[in-house]
């Protein structure tokens, strides 16, 4: 039986699918997918991203140095009435995001099932290559002067020989699931806290899955519960009981 | 040397599934909150800038440019970010500027890092403006007024303590620096 807390640090819960870019995917899909949601989604917007990707010089063939290369995507972005809930469709791509209040896994899956259920009428779920389900929990924690290990069993190590007193910092690992078929990337980071009396951190949970052919258009469902399973778990064992008790926890 | 086939294609897996696509809002807001801070550019109230790039995130993409070319333009200034209420419709992010003199002719470098970015701009729902901080710093403050009435030591004064001296929420600074009391 999971956790319920009543301030939970939940700022936005995301689900995306990525299809194989071969697959089947034209400029009007994100069109007939607004047509189907734009009841329960009704405010529409465009959004660019870009990312980032250094690629080995191996792979560029350019001996001296390693190439960085920018990829943009264009994001239709479908907003629900009350502006918590969002639809965005990219090339080969849809996500599903709720912002806070996430009020349990019971409320978001349905809305999950119902868009991949949509996307497979408008394109298909033959080729999926890679899923995710990705939590981000910022915690505020009324302090300035804190130990993070009262705080967080996952956390920087610093050893015996440095200064105590961190200003920022970023800690990030990859776990391997089910012989290397999902992979669950955590990610830690201070961030700027809401007020001066008072410090702040992103817990970053993306699970994603690492064997495309491992997952059907008919397992996807499946595959996100046991996402959620291990995400759930992953979240308790990065944090201590005095975080647990902040978050107030619904017994 | 060659690379194999394998090698190449076990690579590009690599890269194609670790890359989550930016889907997710507030990881982005955060991303660009602590550039930002790295960069130097003062959050003073950091609950607005979140909440606003939540409502208008097809701004995010431009903050990072913009302050960037404001930074080359105005090496070593102060700047802070923040948004400027004016009524729904109309609300933006503004960068702002220090300025150091009132009489400084910093306008027509600002108009140039706008002018820029007017064409993206024009299709957004959000809004970024770079700005002095003197229209924060003297809201509601006639500098004219007291320019003509004042000595310029005296207004000099004024110019180097109005909105940097700590004061209580109640503070009045037209009650408080009337010339008359100088």
């Amino acid at each position: 039986m999971s956790k319920r807390y009543s301030n939970s640090p939940i700022i936005e819960a995301v689900c995306e699918l990525r299809l194989a870019p071969d697959s089947k995917w034209d400029l009007t899909i994100p069109g007939l997918i607004y047509e189907t949601i734009k009841n329960d989604f009704p405010n529409k917007e465009q959004r660019r991203v870009s990312n980032q990707l250094i690629l080995p010089k191996e792979i560029l063939e350019k001996p001296q140095n390693i190439e960085q290369q920018l990829i943009i995507d264009d994001l239709a972005l479908f907003r629900s009435e009350d502006q918590k809930q969002l639809i965005q469709v990219g090339n080969h791509l849809l996500s599903i995001n709720r912002l806070k209040p996430y009020i349990s896994w019971n409320q978001f899956r349905p809305l999950i099932e119902k868009a991949f259920e949509i996307l497979r009428q408008v394109a298909g779920l033959n080729e999926i290559q890679r899923i995710g389900l990705r939590y981000i929990n910022r915690i505020d924690v009324p302090d300035t002067n804190i130990k993070l290990e009262d705080y967080f069993e996952f956390k920087p190590s610093l050893g015996r020989n440095l200064p105590e007193m961190l200003i920022d910092f970023i800690v990030k690992c990859s776990l391997s699931y089910y012989d290397g078929r999902d992979i669950c990337r955590i990610q830690l980071r201070s961030v700027i806290p809401e007020d001066k009396n008072s410090s702040s951190f992103l817990l970053d949970l993306d699970y994603f899955l690492n064997d495309p052919k491992a997952v059907t258009e008919n397992s996807i469902l499946e595959w996100a519960d046991k996402a959620h399973e291990e995400i759930e778990k992953v979240f308790e064992g990065c944090i201590t009981d005095r975080l647990r008790t902040l978050f107030d926890e619904v017994k | 040397m060659g690379v194999s086939a394998s090698y190449t294609e076990s690579v590009f897996k690599s890269i194609t599934f670790d890359y989550p696509g930016n889907t997710a809002l507030t990881y982005e807001i955060e991303r660009i909150m602590n550039q930002l801070q790295e960069m130097n550019i003062m959050i003073p109230k950091p609950a607005k800038i979140r909440e606003y790039l939540l409502k208008y995130p097809d701004i995010i993409e431009l903050i990072l440019p913009v302050v960037n070319d404001a930074r080359e333009a105005f090496l070593g200034r102060f700047m802070f970010l923040d948004v400027y209420e004016d009524d729904d419709y109309h609300n933006s992010l503004v960068l702002y500027i220090r300025q150091e003199s009132y009489d400084e002719p910093i306008s027509e470098k600002i108009n140039e890092i706008i002018k820029q970015y007017k064409e993206e701009l024009a299709g957004k729902s959000g809004q970024i403006r770079v700005a002095t901080d003197f229209e924060v710093r003297f809201a509601g403050l006639d500098l004219d007024y007291y320019r003509q009435n004042m000595s310029p030591d005296q207004f000099k004064l004024l110019i180097e303590t109005v909105g940097i001296i700590p004061a209580p929420n109640n503070f009045d600074p037209n009650e408080t620096l009337y010339p008359e009391d100088l």
